[in-house]
């Protein structure tokens, strides 16, 4: 929801990074306030996951240029926990297998981490135990979750639940989705945006990063960016994306390009 | 040979073996004069030999070790927080030299005993089960350490199983070193008679000890049905030397089950040599070693089928940071006669820092024709999208990374039977692969 003189979450400008030489992201302009919903579409390789990574904080990304701000901090020089703690979350587009480590052991341990950084109060794992119950249920999850390894051997689905639960327990200020709806049947799917949805509120901001309009049908967006080589080729409400699915990507990069020429 | 390992060995010599005079030790106190007669022939060990090629015991040579003092104080409440719960006996040696007053033999069933040598000496079955199998194993994996160990034991520590029929009993054997740079040579004997069920952990730390080598020779026959759980947990202090020697004979459908984890001293060796003497058998071996600083862990086991139908697994994981040199020899061997044997063999390497170095070898000698047999060795680094995706739940670096190690190790501390050493171990796993 857009709110009149809501304060800025994340701003972005001038953003250029590269990996292993190859540049990525260029000139990559994005201001995201807090109630709103941004998605972030394009086609394949246009950058979009890039820019998810940048903000959280990956270490293969060299940053060559712009800022990067959240809530009025230079991220540039903190690393993805110390970005986490301040409350930028991000949710894998392939969350990793982590054999070994149990699921709620992790969860406890990530939630107290952050609570601590916060200022908050640790739980102990009988504390916690009652906790993550409402959550889990707000993903339709059941506790046997906890009991296995992170991730391992986990569905589609249920990896993508699973990276819902942990922003729902993480509290974030801004929760970047990195094709959170891939591999989702259409049952999970709705799981999924329902989380989301109610997770959401005026205080935080949530920006979706899909290829396609079909989330965008459950987690309604306030504004749509569309990015191309790196940067943000046109923004739009949410009626552009009901454009994009009939007319596809081609017009908007065509526009693009004899604006530029 | 070099001088050095001559004159080291020549050193220790000058120990002695057992002192007690009984009649009934003659042919023990022969054996030890044998294998003295041995080591003036083939000294101890250096790198210029095949079998120690990446140990160099250079180090332990140049020290000039002492016997360590009859009587060594040691704080009995400090002793106890080493005790495991699950152990209905726990048996204490200080510096070699078993200790009545630290050990609590009162709840061990009659079924199984564990005595010293004199007493099982004593015991007539028992003094010609013990000398039939003294040094029975024999083959592949025995080094002149070995047999400096039988010149110059003091004692044996004999647990005997003949418990069959009953539940299965959890006996630690801890190993206490308290001197500065002596050496003490331990040796174990279990004895599981047909169909017995035993599990003995075998512990070895330091109390105030420094520099010194503890040089242990572990020897197990199990006989037909009966079954084995062996934790060898060498938790020396990090200016320590230990050499082990673990001699294993499987009889007809024994199982025998070991997880050897090595988080201590400055430069370890462990010879695990398991031999499946009659057909079937079922042999699980599974290791961890930490190498942190600059200490030198090496593992050499061999795993031998001789006859038909024998089934081993082994699973061995190492961590190696900081400039440590972690060592691992598997060998499998299976002989002609040994058709139908199923053996695997895992063996995974996580390098924690440049400087850190692994030596894997898997060695596989199949003369068999119908047999299976696989194997797989691999050195890898963190994993790095692994270690991102948990910093980006919050989770520093430091934290992040003991996680991922300890995620690491777990496959071989998870089913450990003795479930209060998984937390013990994990504490060494912390402390030592800290960045």
């Amino acid at each position: 929801m857009i709110i009149n003189n809501a304060k800025t979450i994340l701003s972005v400008q001038e953003l250029n990074a590269s990996i292993d030489d190859t540049q990525i992201l260029n000139g990559f302009d994005i201001t995201v306030k807090a109630g709103e919903i941004h998605a972030i579409m394009g086609p394949n390789g246009s950058g979009k996951s890039t820019f998810s990574k940048v903000v959280a904080g990956h270490p293969s990304y060299t940053v060559g240029g712009g800022t990067l701000e959240f809530q009025g901090k230079n991220l540039m020089d903190l690393e993805p926990d110390e970005r986490a703690k301040l409350g930028i979350f991000l949710g894998f587009q392939y969350p990793v297998e982590v054999p070994g480590v149990t699921n709620g052991a992790f969860l406890r341990l990530a939630y107290n981490t952050v609570q601590i950084a916060r200022g908050g109060e640790e739980l102990d794992p009988l504390e916690f135990d009652d906790y993550i119950q409402s959550k889990l249920k707000l993903l339709d999850m059941d506790a046997e979750f906890l009991e296995r390894s992170l991730n391992e051997g986990f569905s589609g689905g249920e990896k993508k639940r699973n990276e819902i639960l942990q922003m729902a327990i993480l509290e974030p200020k801004l929760a970047i989705l990195d094709e959170t709806d891939s591999g989702l049947d259409i049952d999970a799917l709705r799981v999924v945006a329902n989380g989301v949805n109610t997770l959401h509120g005026d205080n935080d901001a949530v920006v979706l990063v899909t290829h396609y309009q079909r989330l965008l049908n459950y987690i309604e967006p306030d504004f749509i960016h569309v990015v191309d080589g790196g940067r943000i080729i046109k923004t739009g409400d949410k009626s552009l994306a009901h454009e994009l699915e009939s007319r596809g990507y081609e017009w908007i990069l065509d526009e693009n390009k004899s604006s530029v020429s | 040979m070099s001088d050095r390992a001559v004159e080291f060995t020549a050193s220790l010599l000058e120990g002695e073996g057992v002192t007690l005079d009984s009649p009934k030790g003659k042919w023990l106190r022969q054996r030890q004069l044998e294998a003295r007669v041995a080591l003036k022939e083939q000294a101890l060990p250096t790198s210029e030999e095949e079998e120690w090629r990446f140990t160099d015991l250079t180090s332990l040579y140049k020290n000039t070790l002492s016997s360590p003092d009859d009587r060594a104080a040691v704080d009995a409440s400090v002793v106890k927080t080493f005790l495991i719960p699950e152990a209905s006996s726990a048996i204490v040696l200080v510096d070699g030299v078993y200790s009545p007053e630290l050990s609590r033999t009162n709840a061990v069933k009659t079924k199984i005993r564990v005595t010293d040598l004199k007493s099982a000496l004593g015991d007539e079955r028992l003094r010609e089960r013990l000398e039939r199998q003294l040094n029975n194993v024999g083959g592949d994996g025995v080094s002149a350490f070995c047999e400096m160990n039988t010149a110059l034991f003091k004692d044996i520590v004999v647990v005997h199983a003949d418990n069959r029929g009953v539940d299965m009993e959890t006996i630690h054997i801890l190993n206490i070193s308290t001197g500065k740079h002596t050496f003490n040579h331990p040796r174990l004997m279990l004895l599981a008679e047909k169909q017995a069920k035993i599990c003995i952990l075998e512990d070895y730390l330091g109390l105030g000890g420094f520099g010194y080598m503890t040089n242990a020779v572990s020897e197990l026959s199990i006989s037909a049905g009966a079954e084995v759980i062996h934790v060898k947990l060498q938790r020396d202090d990090d200016s320590a030397f230990h050499i082990a020697h673990t001699h294993v004979g499987v009889d007809n459908g024994a199982v025998y089950r070991n997880w050897s984890v090595s988080v201590g001293g400055a430069v370890s060796r462990h010879n695990l040599v398991t031999r499946q003497r009659e057909e079937g058998g079922h042999i699980e071996i599974k290791g961890l070693a930490l190498g942190h600083d600059k200490r030198i862990v090496d593992t050499h086991s061999c795993i031998e089928h001789t006859k038909p139908h024998g089934q081993s697994i082994q699973v061995h994981k190492t961590i190696a940071g900081g400039r440590s040199k972690i060592v691992f020899n598997g060998k499998v061997k299976v002989h002609q006669d040994a058709q139908q044997t199923n053996s695997s063999q895992q063996n995974r390497n996580l390098l924690l820092s440049a400087r850190a170095s692994v030596d894997a070898k898997p060695e596989l000698e199949i003369f068999a024709d119908d047999v299976k047999c696989a194997h797989g060795a691999t050195v890898g680094q963190v994993n790095d999208d692994e270690l991102f995706y948990l910093k980006t739940r919050g989770l520093d670096d430091g934290v992040a990374r003991n996680l991922l190690n300890y995620a690491f190790a777990k496959e071989v501390i998870d089913d450990l039977p003795i479930k209060s050493l998984a937390g013990v171990i994990e504490s060494y796993i912390k402390q030592q692969t800290r960045v």
